[in-house]
C-alpha cells in the first residue's frame, strides 16, 4: 500500500472530514460499480453504497495496512449487498425462468464477438436475481463455492449448477444482443 | 470458448470498473455520518458522567465508611464504668417489678368493678339450683313470645305429616 493511503486512511481513523471527503470521492465509483452489478437497479445501489460508507468509518479502526483497502472496501460492498438481497428475497416472489442457453453453435460464433463492459454489465443485469448473484460472487469477485453457499445460505451443490446455468443464459443474452444491434445495421 | 476462458474475459473487462454515484448522495452520507457521530459522541458523554456519578459517589461511601471503625475503637471507653451499668442493670428489673405490680393493682380494680353483685340469699340457693339442671327439670318456656309460638308448633306439625300413600292394613 503506498504511503499516501496510509495517511489517508490514519486521518480517516482521527475522523478527520476532509480525509474522509478525500477518501469517498477516490473510492465512491468503484464502491457504486459494485454495488449496482449486485443491486437490482440505482436506488438500490444507492442505498447499499450509503450503508457501505457508515460501516467504512465506523470499522475503520478494523482495517490492518498489511491488507488491500480497495479488497477490503470491495468486500464490505458484496457483503452489504447479499445482506440486501437476502432481506428483499423473503419479499419477492420466486419467478420461473425461461432458460435462454447458448447452443454450440452460438458458442463457435461467441469466440468472434467482442463485448464493451457496459454491454456486459447490462446482459449480467438481465440474470435472473440468484444467478446473477453466484455469476459475480464466483468470477468477478473470485469466492469459491464453499463462501458462496454459505454467505447465500445455499446448497454447495446449488451454488455450482447456478453458476453453470449462469454462464449459458448469459452467453445466450449476448449472442441474442449481437445479433439484434447486426440487424440494425 | 469454454467456461475458464469466458470467467477470464468478463473477469479482465470489470477489473478497472467504476460508476460516478449521484452527486446529492455525499451529502445524504456525511449527514447521516455526522448524525451518527454526534449520537455516539452523546452517549460517550452520557456515560462518562454516569461514571462520574458512581465514582464520587463511591468516594462519598468512602469517606464516611471509616467512621464506624472508630466508633469500635473507642467502646473501651464505655467500659470504664462498668458499676454504672451494672447499677442499670440491677435497677432495671426492680423497676419493671414495681411497674407490673402496679399494672396488677389497676387490673383488680377494674376486674372488681365490672362484676356485677350477686344477693347471699342467691348465692345460698345455688345447690339447689344445680340439682334442678342434673335432674333435667328444665324451666319451660313461658317466657316466648305467644306470636312466635304457635308458628314453631306449626312447623312442628308439618314436619309430622304423614304420606298419603300409607295404607293401614287390618
Amino acid at each position: 500500500m503506498e504511503e499516501g493511503d496510509i495517511n489517508l486512511i490514519e486521518a480517516c481513523k482521527r475522523s478527520k472530514p476532509s480525509a474522509q471527503r478525500e477518501m469517498y470521492v477516490r473510492f465512491s465509483p468503484m464502491m457504486f460499480a459494485v454495488a449496482l452489478r449486485y443491486s437490482s437497479g440505482r436506488a438500490d445501489a444507492e442505498d447499499i453504497l450509503q450503508e457501505v460508507w457508515i460501516k467504512v468509518f465506523r470499522h475503520l479502526e478494523s482495517f490492518s495496512e498489511h491488507n488491500s483497502f480497495e479488497g477490503w472496501l470491495r468486500r464490505i460492498v458484496v457483503n452489504t449487498a447479499i445482506t440486501h438481497y437476502r432481506r428483499n428475497q423473503k419479499h419477492a416472489f420466486q419467478l420461473d425462468v425461461d432458460e435462454v442457453h447458448a447452443t454450440p453453435a452460438d458458442l463457435e460464433a461467441f469466440k468472434e464477438l467482442d463485448f464493451t463492459r457496459e454491454e456486459l454489465a447490462t446482459a449480467i443485469a438481465e440474470l435472473p436475481k440468484g444467478y446473477g448473484m453466484v455469476f459475480n460472487m464466483y468470477v468477478i469477485e473470485g469466492y469459491k463455492h464453499k463462501e458462496i453457499a454459505e454467505r447465500l445460505g445455499i446448497d454447495l451443490n446449488t451454488s455450482k449448477s447456478q453458476l453453470s446455468r449462469a454462464r449459458k443464459y448469459l452467453q445466450g443474452i449476448l449472442i441474442n444482443m449481437s445479433s439484434r444491434a447486426e440487424k440494425s445495421k | 470458448m469454454n467456461a475458464e476462458e469466458f470467467d477470464q474475459y468478463v473477469r479482465t473487462q470489470f477489473e478497472t470498473e467504476a460508476a460516478e454515484p449521484p452527486a446529492e448522495l455525499e451529502n445524504i452520507i456525511f449527514a447521516s455520518l455526522a448524525a451518527e457521530t454526534r449520537k455516539r459522541r452523546t452517549f460517550i458523554g452520557v456515560t462518562a458522567c454516569i461514571g462520574l456519578a458512581a465514582f464520587a459517589a463511591a468516594v462519598r461511601l468512602n469517606d464516611t465508611a471509616p467512621a464506624q471503625p472508630e466508633v469500635l475503637d473507642t467502646a473501651p471507653v464505655e467500659v470504664l464504668a462498668p458499676a454504672a451499668i451494672n447499677a442499670e442493670e440491677s435497677l432495671a428489673p426492680s423497676v419493671n417489678v414495681v411497674d407490673s405490680f402496679v399494672l396488677e393493682q389497676r387490673e383488680v380494680v377494674n376486674r372488681s368493678e365490672s362484676v356485677s353483685v350477686i344477693p347471699f340469699e342467691e348465692v345460698q340457693k345455688a345447690p339447689e339450683m344445680m340439682e334442678e339442671v342434673e335432674s333435667g327439670a328444665l324451666p319451660n318456656l313461658g317466657y316466648l313470645d305467644t306470636n312466635v309460638q304457635p308458628e314453631i308448633q306449626q312447623l312442628k306439625r308439618e314436619k309430622w305429616v304423614l304420606p298419603a300413600t300409607v295404607k293401614v292394613n287390618d
